[in-house]
């Protein structure tokens, strides 16, 4: 059995054995979850508008940036008792940011549910270095932090929410070039 | 018959709780016993001549250097002999072999608290666990439910335990407001619980109705096997016929027989005896199998299961 790293994204269902939910989405264009009606979970939505305040509007709150809204979940979180069941919706990045402060906040498989990404944008950690290469399309990237070509694995990581990117840094194909001139 | 493989040991000392719980420590003979980790059971080995017993218990403790180690047995009303004989008979110096040993029931080591919940001798992983946990200083919280008469004999085996910990109640869970206890559980609480049937049914509702998630939920049933209908158990490979005793699980038949049977909890919680059925319609009577594998009827947990039919032909 081939055991997947990635996130387990499933389109979104209320669940009905949940005794209360709430929504994030990073963009009002995501959909609420499958099942809303008679009942219907507590919407956050991330507005990108300095202007906005945080404030509960028929039953929305509107956040004015991922970070803020990340910040009021953490709250929440620690606060929150049994039976909530957690709703992410959006790009890839703000789910995986969702998960981490999740798991953080020791919520298990089954109270988390995410849809499908809206993008297919990764973020991919270095791993000669540690930069966090956000926003990455292609399979390759060069790393922001040791200019590597990094090569981006089917491998993710949880806790630091990004893909390994794995290349040969400069420092070392010099010294192997120095190593076979001088024999 | 003496047991092929185990740690030999004898009981040390034998300690009354109530009229039906006793507590004996083991001690190791010779080889030490292995590393038990808290929520461990032991297949203990025991018996006269006449009749040897092979059963189940969950470890209360364990010294660390391996010499000595703990269990509680009920006197099972419906005992197949097993328990009785160790009320009845065992003494200082009676021997007794651990077959086994394996962790059924762990706590999660992630889980920010714990909240544990017991009832009769179901209290017996959680001595072992409560322990564990407030010398980790884990955040946990134990309820335990009992008859009144038990109440003190509970009080007196719990009392090393921090009161703010220890929550121990002579009424029904219903009765002593449990699930409002459960409900104002914060959402990284994982629930543990064990105890009779009951009792377990109750926890499970009360859980599923407050929200709690399967991945939080860890259970431990124990039960005693118990006897029933006499029948006749047939190995399709050898065509061999054994009596299954109406005091005796098909578990112990085909031991008794001399046949290598697969077994681990001997309590039909694990599934490792689980065997194919090719004739006859099994009563299952495990906690492994699904609705629809029992419907189906072609899997049986040897360790708890019988059958309704009078014979029934394993693939063995």
């Amino acid at each position: 059995m081939i055991v997947s790293s990635q996130l387990p994204f499933a389109p979104l269902v209320l669940d009905a054995s949940g005794v209360r939910h709430l929504y994030v989405r990073d963009t009002a264009d995501c959909p609420l979850p499958d099942g809303c009606g008679a009942v219907m979970p507590e919407i956050w939505t991330v507005v990108s508008d300095a202007t906005v305040m945080a404030d509960a509007r028929e039953g929305e709150v509107l956040l004015r940036s991922v970070t803020a809204l990340l910040e009021r979940l953490a709250g929440r979180l620690a606060r929150e008792r049994v039976g909530l069941r957690l709703y992410g919706a959006g790009g890839a990045s703000f789910l995986s940011r969702v998960a981490i402060v999740a798991d953080a906040a020791g919520l298990a498989t089954g109270e988390v549910l995410l849809a499908p990404p809206r993008d297919t944008a990764r973020r991919v950690v270095c791993v000669h270095c540690d930069t966090l290469n956000d926003g990455v399309q292609a399979d390759t990237v060069r790393c922001l932090g040791c200019g590597t070509t990094l090569f981006v694995r089917e491998h993710y990581s949880r806790g630091l929410g990004a893909y390994m990117g794995v290349g040969e840094p400069e420092i070392l194909l010099q010294a192997m070039e120095a190593a076979a001139r001088h024999g | 018959m003496v047991e092929r493989s185990g740690y030999l040991a004898v009981i040390a000392s034998v300690e009354v709780l109530t009229p039906t719980l006793r507590k004996f420590v083991l001690a190791a003979q010779g080889v030490r016993f292995p590393a038990v980790s808290a929520g461990s059971h032991v297949v203990l080995g025991f018996g006269s001549a006449a009749r040897r017993y092979k059963n189940a218990y969950s470890v209360v403790s364990a010294t660390p250097d391996g010499r000595e180690l703990s269990v509680i047995v009920r006197r099972a009303p419906q005992s197949r002999g097993g328990s009785a004989f160790l009320h009845d008979q065992a003494q200082d110096g009676t021997p007794v072999t651990v077959l086994s040993s394996a962790n059924l029931f762990p706590v999660s080591k992630t889980a920010k608290r714990h909240l544990l919940l017991s009832a009769g001798v179901g209290i017996t992983p959680f001595l072992a666990h409560a322990r564990t946990l407030e010398a980790e200083g884990a955040d946990y919280t134990l309820h335990h439910f009992c008859r009144p008469e038990e109440k003190p004999a509970f009080v007196t085996l719990l009392a090393d335990l921090p009161p703010g910990r220890v929550f121990i109640h002579d009424r029904p869970p219903e009765d002593a407001g449990m699930k409002h206890h459960m409900a104002e559980e914060g959402i990284a609480t994982h629930l543990y619980f064990c105890g009779p049937e009951g009792f377990m049914g109750w926890v499970e509702q009360a859980a599923a109705q407050l929200g709690f998630v399967a991945a939080k939920v860890h259970s431990e049933h124990f039960f005693v096997p118990e006897g029933g209908k006499p029948f006749t158990v047939v190995l399709a490979s050898s065509g061999q016929r054994i009596a299954v005793a109406g005091d005796e699980t098909l578990l112990e038949a085909l031991e008794n027989a001399g046949v290598d049977a697969p077994c681990m909890c001997r309590g039909g919680a694990c599934g490792a005896c689980a065997l194919e059925v090719m004739d006859g319609v099994p009563e299952h009577r495990d906690h492994v199998l699904t609705e629809q594998e029992k419907t189906e009827g072609r899997t049986i947990l040897t360790c708890v299961s019988r059958a309704r039919t009078d014979t029934l032909t394993l693939n063995l």
